[in-house]
C-alpha cells in the first residue's frame, strides 16, 4: 500500500522519513484554510503543511508577498497562523491535534492569490515613515486612510466568539538555581549545580531536551573527552538520561522564559500556564540561532535558514525540496548540504563566501560527494515569484563574474545571533566584542551567569564547559558549599583556553549591504535596507531612532531575524561600524504573551460585607465603595430617607474601619492622634474625633468609645482603616508605650438603626433600657441583641436617635433578618448609600475627602470645637495654631439653592464672573424639597444667608449660604 | 430564632447542595456528594474545606508563651513556629502559632473557646479575630500545587515544613498560611479577611481545577484524623 492510500487520498508529496519527534504510525488531521490536511504525532503544523505540498505561509504586513518557512524555530514571522480562533500562532511551534482548525492570515481572498499583494508594486508609495508623511491633511481624511492601512496591513484578527485557549493557568515556583536552555551547556549547568544540593529547575522552550544536537549532524567530538568516538548524539542522551534520573533537578519542557526581573523573577510562558520563577540564581544557557542574510528577494518561499531544513528533515522527516543550493560562510553549511545529500536532495552548489577554508573532515566528505563549491562567491538574488526558482550568485572581488542557479530550495545562513535577551534584562550590558567580532555580555551581573553559545563561540567541548562553571558559580552563589571553588574554576577556565583555540567563530560580516530591489532587512514589517538608508538619509543617525522610525526589531520577531543585518546596515550607513552604533534593547516580554495570560483574575478584589448576600437578593442597586460593595440604594434613596425621618431604617455598616485598641498607654496614644481628648474619657462614652496628618490637614474621622479601663474601639472611615491603623502603629513606635492595635473590621458586622422607632425596634430584640435617660446619645453598652452578644452605639450621623449594633460576623445575616422582622409593624426599611448622604449632609455631617480635600483642617471646616488646643501635643497643632492665627481664605458651609436646580458635585461657585470655591456634595433633600449641600466659599461669603452663584452647565444659579444643619440644628431628635 | 453562625462561604456550600449540619452553633457542610468520593480527591488531589468556625485568638505580649506554659504543654516539637499544647488541666489541644515576636495566635475549636480565653484574660492582651478570618483548608498531594497557583510564597519543603506559619500575599491580600501536615498529609490551612472569603474560596477552586480540587465537609476530616487518610 502507498502512502497517498494510507491518507485517504489526500495529498501528501513529501514522502515522510523517519523523523526524531514523529510518529509515523499515528496520523493526526486538521483543516487549514478548509482543507484536510494529514499530520503524524509529534508533527506541527508547519511540518505537517510542509510534508502535505504546503510552501505559502502567510503574506508579508505590508507589501503582502507570499512567506514561507524561514526560521522553523518560533523567531520569524513567515509562520503565522490562527489555530482555533487565536490569532498570531507561530505554526513551526504548534503541534497537531486532532481537528485543529487552522487558518491563514492577512491575504484576501486566499493565500495564492491575494489581491493585496497589489501594494508590492506600490512600494514607492509606501516609503520608510510614509504613515509619518502622509494623509494627514486634510484632518478628516487621516481618519479614513487610518481605517484602511489598518485593514490592509497587520496580522491576525481576535475572534470575538473562540474561547478554546482563554483559560489560562497561572502558578508560581521558587528554586535555588534556575539554568534556561536544555541545550548542551544547560543541562551541563544543571547537573554541576545539582551536584551541591541545589533545587535545579531547567527550563527548554522544546519538548525535548538536546538543544542543537538534535538537529545538527551528529559527529565525534574531539577534545575533552578520552573517548574520541563519543557522537554528539550520544552524548546528548547520555546528559538527558542523566537529567532525567536526578531527582534534584525538576524539568520544565515547553517553557519559553519571555521576561528577567528584578530578584532572579523570571516569567515563563508554559502552554497555556503563566508561570513566575524566583531563583536565587540564573544561568542564562540560552544558545544562538542562524539568521538569514540580505540580497534581492531574500523573503521568497524556498529560501531557508539551515537550521530549519536540517529540523525539518532530523526532527519531522520532511524533504524540504529536491533541488538546492546552500549558501554561508561557516562549517554549518556543509553540514546542511551532506544532511540534504542523504535525504536525497539533490544539491546543486555550495555558495561558500569564504575565499579559503581550512581542511575538514567535512570538506573532505563534500568533495566525496562531488558537490561543487564556490569559494568566494556570494548570493546576490533569488529568483521567482511564488516560490525560489533558483538564485543568482557573484564572486566577492568581481560582481561582473555572476552564475545563475536553478534550484526549489536556497538554504542559507548569514553566521548566528545569541540569544542575550534575557542577560541584557537582567543587566548585562551587551557590547561589541572585537575578539570574537560579535555583540556579547561586557560586564558581571551578581546571580546571574551564562554558557554556551550565547557566549558566542560555537565549540561543543566549550558548551560543556562553560555549563560547568556557570552551574559551578550559580550553586556557590545560592549558598550552597563548594569545594576549593576558586581552584576549580581556574582548572575550568585553563580548559577552555584550551579549547578555543581551535573554536570556530561565526563572526559579524561589516561587507556592504545591496539596497537593490526588494531587499528585506525586516521581515515582520517589511522594511528594506533602502528604508533603512533613506531613514539615515532624514537624519535618524542613531540606531534607537532608526528602530522607532523604520519599525525594525518591533515586530514579532522582536530582532531576532534582523537585529545583526540592521546594525551592519545602521553601522555602515552612519559610517561608525557595528562598536560605534550599538544594539536596541530587548524588552520584555521576548516572544508575544497572551494578555489573558498576565491579566490574572485576581486584580480586583471585591470586599462583601456579612450581609451582602441579602441586600442582593431585595434587589439592592450595589455599589463600589473603596474595595467594598455596598448597597447604593433598595429603589428609592429619597423614600429610604423619609423612612429614617419618619420611621425607622436599617443600613449596613460593616464597612466601617474599627480598631480595638488596648494597653496602658492607649489614651494617651489617642490624645497624641486625634485633635480631641480621649484620656479623659468615662467607660462607656463616645467622642468624635478627628485625626490630622502633621500638617494640619484632615486625615479622617470617627468615633472612639472606651469599652473598659485602657480598653478603645475606634471607628474610621470605610477606605482608611488600613491606613489609619498603620499611622497609629508608626506613632507608637515613638511613644514607647505598650499599647496592641488590632484592626477588627472584619470581626465585626454592624447595622445602624435610625428613626424615631429605632428605640421600639431594639427594644423587641434586647432586654436593656433604651431609654434617653439611661442610655443618652454618645454613649455606648455591651449587650445581647436577638441572643448575639452585641456593642450598642448611640451615635447619630444620619441626624436621627440611633443605634450602631457592632457584632460578630458570622450572625451578619441573622441579626438583619431579626432587625427587618422586629421593625415590621414600624414600617422599617433598609436604606443604602445614597439615603444616608443626603440624610448626613442634612445634618452638615462630613466625609473626609469628599467634602475635604488636601488643604482642608478640622478649623476651616468649621469644627474647631473637636480641636483641644490646650492638650500638651496632638499631630498637627502647631500647624493648626498658626491656620487660627492666620485666619482661613476659604470655609466649608452649607447652601440651599433658590432655584429648583440640584448642583453636582464639585460645581464652581463664581463670584464676579471667576471661579472661587466648589460644591464638595449636593442632593436633592426630601424633607424641604430643594437641592442643597456643602460648598466651599471664600470666608467672607461664608456668612448665614449670603447669595453665592453655583455654576450649573452653563448658568450661574443662585443659592443661600446656611451656616447650621437645614435639619434639626439643634439636635433634638438624637435625644428621643 | 436561634443566632446560626454562618461562614463568608456559606453561599457556596448551599449552592453546591452540601449536607449542612450545625457544630457548636455554625452551620457547616457535612459533606457534598459522599465520603468515599471526598476521601478519595484527599487521597489523589487536594480537598479544600471550610474551618472558617476555628477560634483565632490574637496575643500580644512579650511573655505570652511562658504564660500560656502555666497551663499548658507542648506536645510537638518545640522551638517550632507552630506548636500543638494540650491543657493540663481539660485535656483538649489548640495550636499556638508565633507570628512575631510578640505576636501570637491560637486556633483551637469552637468548646474551648471560654477555657482559652478565660486563662488568657488574666495576663496577655488579647483578641477573639475568630469573626475576622475566614479559614480555608487545603489536603492532599495536590495541595502544594494548588499554593503555587495562589501564591508566590516559597513552600518548598526545606522552606516550609510541616508545622510552619507565615503571613503571605494570597491574591495580593494579606493571608495566614499554615502547614500542619495530617495523618502524613500535606495540609495548609489558610487564613484571609472574611470580607474576600467567598471570592479566595472560588479562586482557588478556579486555579486550584486543573489539580483536581473539590469541597470536602467535615465528615472527611473526622474520617482522616480519626484513621489516617492513608490506612
Amino acid at each position: 500500500m502507498s502512502k497517498s492510500d494510507k491518507n485517504n487520498g489526500i495529498t501528501h508529496p513529501n514522502l515522510r522519513n523517519t523523523g526524531l519527534d514523529v510518529d509515523l504510525s499515528s496520523t493526526t488531521v486538521f483543516e487549514f484554510d478548509g482543507k484536510k490536511i494529514n499530520g503524524y504525532k509529534g508533527d506541527t503544523i508547519a511540518s505537517a503543511l510542509y510534508a502535505a505540498g504546503t510552501r505559502i505561509f502567510s503574506r508579508s504586513f505590508k507589501y503582502h508577498r507570499p512567506r514561507g518557512l524561514l526560521c522553523v524555530e518560533g523567531n520569524c514571522p513567515n509562520c503565522l497562523v490562527t489555530v482555533n480562533g487565536i490569532p498570531n500562532v507561530r505554526c513551526c511551534q504548534k503541534p497537531v491535534q486532532e481537528g485543529m482548525v487552522v487558518k491563514s492570515q492577512n491575504a484576501w481572498p486566499s493565500l495564492a492569490v491575494d489581491f493585496m499583494s497589489i501594494t508590492n508594486k506600490f512600494g514607492w508609495l509606501m516609503p520608510v515613515g510614509f504613515y509619518y508623511k502622509f494623509f494627514h491633511t486634510p484632518k478628516p481624511f487621516w481618519r479614513i486612510a487610518a481605517k484602511i492601512i489598518r485593514r490592509i496591513a497587520g496580522l491576525g484578527a481576535i475572534s470575538e466568539t473562540s474561547t478554546s485557549e482563554i483559560n489560562h493557568k497561572s502558578s508560581d515556583m521558587h528554586s535555588d538555581v534556575v539554568v534556561i536552555g536544555g541545550g548542551p551547556s544547560g543541562m551541563s549547568a544543571a547537573i554541576e549545580a545539582s551536584k551541591y544540593g541545589c533545587d535545579v529547575t531547567l527550563i527548554d522552550k522544546y519538548n525535548e531536551l538536546g538543544g542543537h544536537l538534535r538537529w545538527n549532524r551528529p559527529y565525534k567530538i574531539k577534545g575533552i573527552h578520552e573517548d574520541n568516538t563519543l557522537v554528539t548524539t550520544d552524548l546528548s542522551s547520555k546528559l538527558i538520561a542523566e537529567i532525567k534520573s536526578n531527582e534534584s533537578i525538576h524539568l520544565l519542557n515547553d517553557g519559553f522564559v519571555f521576561g528577567a526581573y528584578e530578584d532572579n523573577l523570571l516569567g515563563i510562558k508554559q502552554n497555556d500556564c503563566f508561570i513566575k520563577l524566583r531563583s536565587k540564581s540564573v544561568v542564562v544557557a540560552t544558545g544562538a540561532h542562524q539568521i538569514p542574510p540580505v540580497f534581492q528577494n531574500n523573503d521568497l518561499p524556498g529560501i531557508m535558514l539551515c537550521s530549519a531544513v536540517e529540523k525539518l528533515m532530523r526532527l519531522y522527516g520532511v524533504k524540504p525540496g529536491t533541488k538546492a543550493v546552500v549558501f554561508g560562510s561557516s562549517d554549518l553549511i556543509y553540514q546542511t548540504a551532506l544532511d540534504l545529500v542523504d535525504s536525497n536532495v539533490q544539491v546543486m552548489a555550495i555558495i561558500d563566501e569564504r575565499k579559503e577554508v581550512p581542511n575538514s573532515e567535512l570538506l573532505t566528505e563534500i568533495q566525496k560527494n562531488e558537490i561543487k563549491i564556490y569559494f568566494g562567491y556570494t548570493i546576490v538574488k533569488s529568483n521567482g515569484s511564488k516560490h525560489v526558482t533558483g538564485c543568482v550568485v557573484s564572486d566577492v572581488d568581481n560582481d561582473k563574474n555572476v552564475i545563475g542557479i536553478d534550484c526549489d530550495l536556497l538554504a542559507v545562513s548569514d553566521g548566528i545571533q545569541t540569544n542575550f535577551g534575557l542577560l541584557q534584562q537582567s543587566g548585562f550590558e551587551i557590547e561589541y566584542n572585537s575578539e570574537m567580532n560579535q555583540f556579547l555580555p561586557g560586564n558581571e551581573v551578581e546571580s546571574v551567569y551564562y554558557a554556551g553559545r550565547v557566549s558566542g563561540s560555537l565549540n561543543l567541548n566549550f558548551d560543556l564547559l562553560s555549563g560547568k562553571k556557570a552551574g559551578l558559580q550559580a550553586a556557590s552563589y545560592a549558598g550552597f558549599h563548594v569545594d576549593d571553588l576558586g581552584d576549580e574554576i581556574k582548572n575550568i577556565d585553563d580548559s577552555i583556553k584550551a579549547v578555543m583555540k581551535t573554536s570556530e567563530k561565526l563572526s559579524l560580516k561589516a561587507n556592504d549591504v545591496s539596497s537593490s530591489g526588494k531587499t528585506f532587512i525586516c521581515y515582520c514589517e517589511d522594511v528594506l535596507v533602502g528604508d533603512i538608508k533613506n531613514a539615515i538619509d532624514e537624519g535618524y543617525t542613531d540606531i534607537q531612532t532608526l528602530k522607532r522610525y523604520t519599525t525594525v526589531t518591533m515586530g514579532p520577531c522582536q530582532g531576532e531575524m534582523c537585529q545583526n543585518s540592521f546594525v551592519q546596515v545602521c553601522g555602515s550607513g552612519t559610517n561608525v561600524g557595528f562598536e560605534g552604533g550599538g544594539l536596541t534593547t530587548k524588552r520584555p516580554p521576548l516572544a508575544p504573551i497572551p494578555l489573558v495570560s498576565l491579566a490574572r483574575p485576581d486584580s480586583i478584589v471585591q470586599h462583601l460585607t456579612p450581609i451582602d448576600r441579602l441586600h442582593r437578593k431585595s434587589g439592592a442597586q450595589m455599589v463600589d465603595v473603596g474595595a467594598w460593595q455596598r448597597p447604593l440604594d433598595y429603589g428609592s434613596s429619597s423614600r429610604e430617607a423619609l423612612a429614617v425621618r419618619n420611621k425607622v431604617g436599617v443600613i449596613d455598616v460593616s464597612t466601617l474601619g474599627k480598631l480595638d485598641i488596648q494597653g496602658d498607654g492607649a489614651g494617651e496614644l489617642l490624645d497624641r492622634l486625634y485633635t480631641h481628648r480621649f484620656s479623659n474619657l468615662k467607660v462607656g462614652k463616645i467622642r468624635y474625633g478627628i485625626l490630622c496628618a502633621d500638617n494640619g490637614t484632615v486625615m479622617d474621622d470617627g468615633t472612639v468609645t472606651k469599652l473598659g479601663e485602657n480598653h478603645y474601639f475606634v471607628t474610621t472611615s470605610t477606605a482608611g482603616v488600613e491606613s489609619i491603623e498603620q499611622w497609629f502603629k508608626w506613632w507608637l513606635v515613638g511613644t514607647g508605650n505598650k499599647v496592641n492595635i488590632v484592626n477588627v473590621t472584619s470581626s465585626y458586622a454592624a447595622i445602624n438603626v435610625a428613626g424615631p422607632y429605632a428605640k421600639d425596634t431594639l427594644l423587641k430584640l434586647t432586654d436593656i433600657d433604651l431609654d434617653v435617660k439611661q442610655f443618652s446619645y454618645m454613649n455606648s453598652k455591651k449587650a445581647e441583641v436577638a441572643g448575639v452578644n452585641s456593642i450598642l452605639l448611640r451615635v447619630g450621623f444620619v441626624g436621627e436617635a440611633g443605634w450602631e449594633v457592632h457584632f460578630p460576623s458570622e450572625y451578619g445575616e441573622y441579626m438583619w433578618k431579626s432587625l427587618i422582622e422586629a421593625g415590621k409593624e414600624f414600617g422599617i426599611r433598609p436604606f443604602g448609600v445614597e439615603a444616608q448622604r443626603i440624610l448626613r449632609l442634612e445634618k452638615h455631617h462630613i466625609i473626609p475627602n469628599q467634602d475635604t480635600d488636601i488643604l482642608s483642617n478640622p478649623l476651616n471646616i468649621r469644627a474647631s470645637w473637636a480641636v483641644k488646643f490646650d492638650k500638651d501635643d496632638f499631630i498637627g497643632k502647631q500647624a493648626l495654631s498658626f491656620e487660627k492665627d492666620r485666619g482661613f481664605e476659604n470655609l466649608l458651609v452649607g447652601f440651599v439653592m433658590e432655584s429648583d436646580f440640584v448642583p453636582d458635585d464639585g460645581d464652581p461657585v463664581i463670584i464676579d464672573g471667576e471661579p472661587r470655591g466648589k460644591v464638595t456634595s449636593a442632593r436633592l433633600s426630601p424633607v424641604i424639597g430643594k437641592g442643597f449641600g456643602l460648598v466651599w466659599v471664600p470666608s467672607k461669603f461664608a456668612v448665614e444667608n449670603t447669595i453665592i452663584n453655583i455654576r450649573i452647565g452653563n448658568d450661574d444659579l443662585p443659592a443661600r449660604i446656611v451656616t447650621s444643619p437645614i435639619y434639626d440644628p439643634a439636635g433634638e431628635r438624637l435625644k428621643i | 430564632m436561634n443566632p446560626i453562625a454562618i461562614s463568608a462561604i456559606h453561599q457556596f456550600h448551599e449552592k453546591n447542595n452540601a449536607v449542612l449540619t450545625l457544630i457548636n452553633g455554625w452551620m457547616m457542610p457535612k459533606r457534598y456528594v459522599g465520603i468515599r468520593d471526598e476521601l478519595e480527591i484527599v487521597e489523589n488531589f487536594v480537598g479544600i474545606h471550610d474551618i472558617s468556625s476555628k477560634v483565632k485568638i490574637m496575643l500580644n505580649g512579650d511573655d505570652v508563651f511562658q504564660i500560656l506554659s502555666e497551663n499548658f504543654e507542648v506536645i510537638s516539637e518545640l522551638d517550632r513556629k507552630v506548636m500543638f499544647m494540650r491543657s493540663f488541666k481539660y485535656g483538649f489541644e489548640f495550636i499556638l502559632a508565633k507570628l512575631t515576636k510578640n505576636q501570637h495566635l491560637i486556633l483551637t475549636e469552637q468548646q474551648f473557646k471560654n477555657v482559652v480565653t478565660q486563662i488568657c484574660q488574666k495576663d496577655i492582651s488579647y483578641v477573639d479575630i475568630t469573626s475576622g478570618l475566614t479559614g480555608i483548608r487545603l489536603i492532599g498531594p495536590k495541595s502544594r500545587d494548588t499554593i503555587n497557583a495562589i501564591s508566590s510564597f516559597d513552600i518548598r519543603d526545606k522552606m516550609f515544613p510541616d508545622l510552619s506559619v507565615a503571613q503571605i500575599s494570597v491574591m495580593h491580600q494579606h493571608a495566614y498560611l499554615f502547614r500542619t501536615d495530617i495523618e502524613g498529609q500535606l495540609c495548609y490551612d489558610i487564613f484571609v479577611a472574611r470580607e474576600i472569603g467567598l471570592y479566595v474560596w472560588n479562586q482557588i477552586i478556579t486555579l486550584g481545577n486543573p489539580m483536581g480540587i473539590a469541597p470536602i465537609g467535615t465528615q472527611v476530616m473526622d474520617e482522616i484524623t480519626r484513621d489516617g487518610v492513608t490506612s
